[in-house]
């Protein structure tokens, strides 16, 4: 029996428990931090787990191939080893490295499950097959390499969906490490996490790995970081020794703070967090938090210290929330001052404040996680996504009131972050819009032949995609992953034929959408690519998600993307010409990029309800997103790269980066600013 | 050909277009009649000569002798790069040969006493050793034509040097790092023979210098004395120069060991080695029962493409990049002021941030008493030779403000409407290899902006008069420029025109 033959049975009810280290090794070594990086983690139970570990998601295999050596499995199976949690955190002994990237993966995939109700699935294999056909493969598992490289990197590569961790001899100038001593880049918490985001966000967006503007990358760096930072925060242990040790008001705040930028020197972009985050006062020698500056996404164009800056917004609105609900216990512990008296605080009190501070950030991981589900499918802004955390947070909590995603719109607002083409900021407009609202709008613009279409297309979709569709569906959360994953692209091939088939009424909804299949359009240029005359869609994905609502109801949607392609050149007078002269194009010219524009819709499979529409910023049409897509490969936004390779991305014609998150991933030095 | 004659009352600069690299001829005004010659670097990227007006390195070294006669009564070599200094030497029968010089200055990081330097250099060798251990083992698991392997060859061959016509399909040589087979090292070694004088060695700061037999003076503006400098590329995300990579855990200890796996060292204790197969047989698919269930449409567990066996070895590409940083960052960076109007040349090398930003505490003392800075020194210039091809943060932006030094600081008051940059960059060719961004676009519009379309790059003939600059003002700029195929002249008076 091969390792993909069984589909190993998850019981979530049951966990096991597994040591791991909260932080990294450095701080097991300083007495003041020793107790504190202890952490024991309950992983959902896998039946079926064998020496590796290998299970149903995951397989670590830990070959290092610079030493030419293989090194022994953990059996985490092993009755000694499951009578006390696992193995002992230890640096010599490589099966408590393969414990702990296991264990740590498994929390990180587990909480992106609950955030959106559905099983998780790595990013498809493609290849082409003898025929020279595009063919997908399923990945059950990710692998995990915890000693792949010797190098300051930890990266995901998703050609070969696997993470590959590095090890490297301390420096001298390393303040953390005794110089001499080998630091193993799969032993921080942190990287971790972050790495294994990047392999779970690559599984639902493919497409952002590739930059078609400057918040592409730096969002996929963001989005790890905080999934990480989040989740290392919903560990009420992890923050309660800190918690003890803070004073007044607002300490408990500041020692979030640097806790998070401790969690920026971990991940190696201490120098970004740092600057996004606070600094001490070379005054006063006191740390202080950092100004939110609504002019820095002007300024910083490098990925990381873009992300960095989505960070600051999101971990301050997480502050904000902290602040309010921790508002009350102040005033008791205070005596209604709110100046709590000198000295340590009460142990209830930091128990409950740690508790807060827990339950805060599991609010806010899971907040942004499930905004996933609700960004475009390609050319993702940090404007987008603030709108996609709003939409998501109105299905998850509708009733709660607006505070939660108030407070992140004011963060955000004050960091600079302003989603495109957005006329206010209330709640309202920032919302995706629904089918219905396009709908009215287009009405009232005049399109009469669109004034009873509504209903009729609702139908339609009913009966014609989502009858069928639902019949082949094989989704909850505890079904065998691989037949829940073919079952998903017969749905995709149903929702295909309907749209070229269901369209053809001649009345062309689909620009409602923001797509455009009608094949005899005069405005539609011949750059677009076309199949048999008519421009192609590609299906991206339809997923389905059942999620648990704050009041506890549950809610059942299929969350789909379609996406357009449309050749584009570098010379936009060539452009020009091509499109002016017109004819059909052969498959073969694939112009110097290739610009994609699309959407992803929300629907209610039980009414047909389309309930949410989320568009590229223009359909693939657009003369004006071609040009400012053209104007950014070409550096017209800055670059960030090397001496040689200024990081632009990678065209039709040139050469590919083999890994595009292993130069990113470069580990940086101490900051020397 | 006559001899190139300093103007009496300026300098005139000779850019010549060898390629995709640094080659400059300075004619200064010596005595009453006589010109003294300064060269500064001589070297550049083989294959990038077929991209400019063919041309040959004799060619180039010809029209040098002839140019000052068969004495330079200087030459200084800004660091050790192919690109700087493959001109001098060939085997058999050195480009340099019939030359004489008077004087040569290097970078501290050259000298052959400083504790500091002999360290370095001897880093930086065993690093080398390792890049190309690493390079053979790669280009015979995955071919020559991989592009990691092609870009690292390119980053090998700006540091050890590299004949033109060398074969790339052959495995490159352990012995091609040795300093005594190198062509960068034997460039430098002929021009240290040559010198009558005894070579210098410069640090920042320090004395102002005298350019022999001028009035002309040097400021030295780096590299900086403290070599953690070296590593700093980028703003965010730095990469240190590497360090300990001697330790037996370390990248190049790795590619210099044997390819026994006994002899391999590893992290962990023996006792956590595995063999392979009892293990991992099913990646490796020595077991039978690995087939996947369903073949065509789910990923099997020995996929090879999922293996990782080549992967470490393409940490040398970001090994060699921050070498290739590290080199840059040693370049001798020099200011000089021509000695009525104080007018300044500002030639950089290959400086990237590093170097840069030691700069901007370092001033100097006149004989008269006077403070010079660096903002001084930048404000003064009106000749900007461009660092490293233009490529990304080997010119820094800012604003007049900022503490670092940078391009807005250059050419303030009247000095604006004289400044002119030199960039040595072949685009075309630059971009065959894997795409080097050589001058980067956003570099280039920022020079045109600052020197109203005064920019003269190796491969442009002439630049060409922007929209909104008089015919008068351009006029004054091609009145003291001459274009030819294998050089740029161009003239700075010194005297307020």
């Amino acid at each position: 029996m091969g390792i993909s033959g069984t589909a190993n049975t998850i019981r979530p009810e049951l966990t096991r428990r597994l040591r791991v280290l909260a932080f990294d090794p450095s701080l097991s070594v300083q007495l003041e931090t020793a107790a504190l990086n202890q952490l024991t983690v309950g992983v959902p139970w896998e039946d079926g787990l064998r020496p590796g570990p290998i299970g149903e998601y995951i397989e670590v295999i830990d070959r290092d191939p610079a030493s030419d050596k293989w090194y022994e499995p953990v059996d985490l199976n092993d009755p000694i080893v499951l009578a006390q949690d696992g193995l002992a955190p230890s640096e010599s002994d490589p099966r408590f490295h393969q414990q702990m990237v296991y264990a740590v993966a498994m929390t990180t995939i587990r909480n992106f499950e609950r955030a959106l109700g559905r099983v998780a699935f790595w990013s498809d294999h493609r290849k082409r097959n003898a025929a020279g056909d595009l063919q997908t493969q399923f990945v059950r598992r990710l692998r995990i390499y915890p000693h792949a490289i010797r190098d300051r990197n930890a990266y995901y590569s998703p050609l070969k969906k696997a993470l590959l961790f590095g090890y490297f001899p301390a420096g001298a100038k390393n303040t953390s490490t005794p110089p001499g001593t080998v630091v193993f880049t799969c032993l921080s918490h942190d990287i971790v996490a972050h790495e294994v985001t990047h392999a779970l966000l690559d599984g639902v967006h493919p497409r952002f790995n590739f930059p078609s503007n400057g918040d592409v990358l730096a969002f996929h760096e963001a989005f790890s970081d905080i999934v990480a930072l989040f989740q290392h925060f919903s560990h009420p242990n992890v923050i309660l020794s800190q918690i003890s040790r803070c004073r007044g008001n607002l300490g408990a705040e500041n020692l979030l703070s640097q806790l998070a930028q401790q969690f920026g020197q971990a991940t190696g972009r201490g120098l970004s967090l740092r600057d996004a985050l606070g600094r001490v006062n070379p005054k006063t020698g006191e740390w202080e938090p950092m100004k939110p500056d609504p002019r820095a996404l002007l300024k910083i164009k490098e990925p990381h210290g873009r992300g960095a800056i989505l960070v600051a917004a999101v971990f301050r609105a997480f502050l904000k929330i902290y602040r309010w609900r921790t508002a009350d216990l102040f005033r008791i512990a205070s005596g209604g001052t709110g100046n709590l008296p000198d000295g340590d605080i009460h142990p209830d009190l930091a128990k409950r404040l740690a508790n807060e501070a827990a339950a805060t950030a599991d609010r806010v991981l899971q907040m942004c996680i499930r905004a996933i589900d609700y960004c475009p499918p390609v050319d993702i802004t940090f404007g987008d996504y603030l709108r996609a955390i709003v939409t998501a947070d109105l299905d998850f909590a509708p009733n709660e009131g607006d505070s939660y995603r108030l407070v992140f719109v004011e963060s955000f607002r004050e960091w600079g972050i302003h989603p495109r083409n957005v006329v206010t900021l209330g709640i309202d407009s920032l919302a995706w819009p629904s089918m219905r609202e396009i709908w009215q709008d287009a009405v009232a613009l005049g399109s009469s032949q669109m004034l009873h279409g509504q209903e009729e297309l609702q139908q339609r979709l009913k009966d014609e995609f989502l009858a069928p569709a639902m019949g082949k569906l094989n989704w909850t959360l505890d079904s065998d992953r691989f037949s829940a994953w073919t079952s998903l692209s017969e749905v995709s091939k149903i929702l295909w034929h309907w749209l070229y088939n269901g369209d053809s009424i001649g009345k062309d909804y689909a620009r409602l959408v923001g797509l455009r299949i009608d094949g005899i359009d005069p405005h539609l240029p011949n750059t677009v690519y076309r199949k048999n005359g008519r421009p192609t869609v590609e299906i991206h994905s339809v997923r389905p998600a059942i999620r648990r609502a704050a009041s506890g109801g549950y809610r059942t949607d299929l969350v789909v993307e379609i996406t357009q392609r449309r050749r584009g050149y570098f010379d936009a007078g060539k452009q020009r010409e091509i499109e002016a002269a017109g004819g059909e194009l052969q498959i073969e010219e694939k112009g110097d990029f290739t610009y994609r524009s699309g959407c992803t819709i929300v629907i209610d499979p039980s009414s047909g309800d389309v309930r949410w529409v989320i568009k590229t910023a223009g359909d693939i049409a657009d003369n004006q997103q071609l040009d400012r897509i053209r104007n950014f490969m070409t550096g017209g936004e800055g670059v960030y790269g090397n001496a040689f390779d200024a990081g632009l991305p990678p065209t039709t014609t040139g050469a590919q980066r083999e890994e595009p998150f292993a130069l990113l991933h470069q580990l940086g030095d101490e900051p020397y600013a | 050909m006559p001899k190139l004659i300093a103007p009496r009352d300026g300098i005139t600069v000779r850019f010549y277009r060898i390629g995709h690299g640094d080659c400059f001829l300075l004619a200064m005004p010596k005595g009453t009649d006589d010109t003294a010659y300064v060269l500064i670097d001589c070297g550049y990227k083989p294959g990038s000569q077929a991209f400019v007006k063919k041309k040959t390195t004799k060619q180039i070294v010809d029209h040098l002798f002839e140019a000052c006669g068969g004495h330079l009564d200087l030459v200084v070599i800004t660091h050790e790069h192919q690109d700087h200094v493959n001109g001098f030497w060939k085997k058999n029968k050195p480009f340099f040969e019939d030359f004489t010089i008077g004087q040569a200055w290097f970078a501290w990081t050259e000298s052959p006493t400083d504790p500091k330097a002999i360290a370095l250099r001897e880093k930086h060798r065993d690093q080398i050793l390792g890049l190309i251990q690493a390079y053979n083992s790669l280009a015979l698991r995955v071919g020559v034509e991989h592009n990691s392997v092609k870009r690292l060859r390119e980053l090998i061959s700006l540091e050890v040097g590299e004949e033109s016509d060398v074969d790339r399909t052959k495995p490159l040589l352990a012995a091609d790092a040795d300093p005594a087979k190198s062509i960068n090292k034997q460039g430098m070694k002929l021009v240290r023979t040559k010198s009558v004088g005894e070579p210098q060695y410069f640090k920042p700061g320090g004395d102002i210098q005298t350019v022999p037999g001028t009035n002309v003076k040097a400021y030295v503006l780096g590299p900086p004395y403290d070599e953690t400098a070296f590593g700093k590329e980028d703003p965010v995300g730095a990469m240190a120069f590497p360090e300990d990579e001697t330790h037996p855990l370390s990248f190049s200890a790795a590619a210099l060991e044997g390819s026994s796996p006994q002899l391999k060292s590893s992290p962990f204790a023996p006792k956590f080695h595995s063999d392979a197969s009892s293990h991992y047989g099913v990646v490796l698919n020595t077991r039978d029962e690995c087939e996947a269930p369903n073949e065509a449409i789910e990923v099997e567990d020995r996929a090879t493409w999922r293996q990782i066996e080549e992967d470490w070895l393409f940490s040398s590409e970001n090994l060699a990049l921050a070498l290739n940083t590290g080199i840059n960052n040693t370049s001798l960076a020099l200011a000089f002021e021509m000695p009525i109007t104080k007018k300044i040349l500002l030639f950089v090398g290959d400086a990237q941030l590093g170097n840069w930003l030691s700069w901007k505490d370092l001033s100097w003392a006149t004989t008269e008493g006077r403070e010079v800075t660096v903002k001084d020194i930048f404000g003064r210039t009106v000749l900007y030779k461009v660092g490293h091809h233009g490529s990304h943060n080997a010119t820094l932006n800012g604003a007049i403000s900022d503490v670092h030094p940078n391009l807005s600081w250059m050419a303030q008051g009247k000095h604006a409407q004289e400044f002119t940059a030199m960039i040595t960059a072949v685009r075309a060719w630059a971009l065959t290899q894997d795409g080097w961004n050589h001058p980067l676009p956003s570099i280039k519009e920022a020079l045109l902006q600052k020197s109203a379309g005064r920019v003269l790059q190796t491969d442009s003939d002439f630049p060409s008069k922007p929209e909104g600059t008089s015919a008068q003002e351009w006029a004054r700029f091609t009145d003291r420029f001459k274009s030819d195929d294998l050089f740029f002249d161009y003239t700075v008076f010194d005297s307020e025109d």
